[in-house]
């Protein structure tokens, strides 16, 4: 993975151990859906998103987390939106206990296009966990910005084009 | 004068992300692509001659140096077309490189950066079936430079 020589990379912005996703590169399809949970504060006022909700949080260490969404047709394993709101907001042993109001999908596709390479990334108590690898758009460039600020774009728009909100928003 | 330039590149057979290598020369397919969207965006936007003959030029003589050039006024030519004919900007917003404006036409989905430079502009335009993504931006010289990133689907 090509880095900006002149950044830090993530693992040394945060302190935290970097690592590799789990799993191999999930190939480019329209139909490939990827789940995201939303927190609060990324909802707009006409009940969207802010696209920073696709941006790594700190602890992401550059791999933001996905959830593999199930698809029968295709034969492919994986939670409904549903299931995936009720493993990210119940609290242990349930779910993990986090904070969420609903939950968008983004395609594979989109994630190949934005550059931000969609991996498979199973967890012990998450076969279904998955990530995007943001670690190729690391960097404090004006390059970087947009090239980041483009990505986000790119999976806004993916989010749009399968429908909005797959299961919420759950407004508190 | 600044300058646009257009650069190729496409999802190959294998695993990789190839954004940086140009392929005009080697991928019949990609051609093709190139010359229905490049005609898509000509009777969506109109008045894009010049990046469509460029990209022509560019494709028929491929074997030589990729790289046609148009230049920045055009693009913004087509910027001010946008706004100015029955396109409905969507969602503004300022994200970490400047405001963001996007819009929809069609199939195709638009996101505008406007930067704090007279020049400081770059444009994406996506596009998820068949899954191409133009990106038009300025390089750090100063020039504009538009990059074509088109990922084409797996067989």
């Amino acid at each position: 993975m090509q880095r900006d020589p002149q950044s830090l990379r993530y693992s040394q912005l945060f302190l935290v151990p970097e690592r590799e996703p789990n799993g191999p590169l999930l190939p480019s399809d329209l139909n490939f859906h990827l789940l995201r949970q939303v927190h609060p504060d990324h909802l707009t006022n006409d009940d969207w998103i802010d696209p920073l909700v696709f941006k790594p949080n700190s602890s992401d260490f550059g791999l933001a987390s996905k959830q593999i969404r199930e698809n029968p047709v295709a034969n492919r394993l994986g939670l409904k939106p549903g299931q995936a709101f009720v493993l990210y907001t119940e609290p242990p042993p349930d779910g993990h206990g986090n904070t969420s109001i609903g939950v968008v999908a983004i395609s594979t596709a989109a994630a190949h296009l934005a550059e931000v390479p969609p991996h498979a990334d199973a967890l012990g108590d998450d076969p279904f966990h998955a990530c995007l690898d943001w670690r190729g758009l690391d960097g404090s460039s004006k390059a970087k910005k947009r090239d980041r600020s483009l990505a986000r774009a790119t999976l806004l728009d993916s989010a749009e084009d399968i429908g909005r909100w797959q299961h919420g928003p759950v407004v508190p | 004068m600044t300058k646009l330039t257009l650069r190729g590149s496409c999802l190959d057979d294998g695993p990789e992300w190839n954004s940086d290598v140009p392929r005009w020369s080697t991928h019949d397919r990609l051609h093709d692509d190139v010359f229905a969207l490049l005609a898509d965006i000509d009777s969506q936007l109109c008045e894009v001659d010049a990046l469509r003959d460029a990209a022509i030029a560019e494709v028929v003589d491929a074997s030589e140096d990729p790289i046609p050039q148009v230049s920045i006024d055009r693009a913004k030519s087509i910027i001010g077309q946008i706004f100015a004919s029955d396109c409905v900007l969507s969602k503004a917003y300022v994200d970490e490189a400047g405001l963001m404006l996007r819009w929809a036409k069609g199939a195709w989905r638009f996101t505008a950066i406007v930067g704090e430079e007279s020049d400081d502009l770059t444009i994406q335009a996506v596009r998820f079936s068949p899954n191409i993504r133009l990106i038009f931006v300025p390089d750090a010289a100063g020039s504009a430079v538009a990059e074509v990133l088109t990922a084409l689907p797996r067989a």
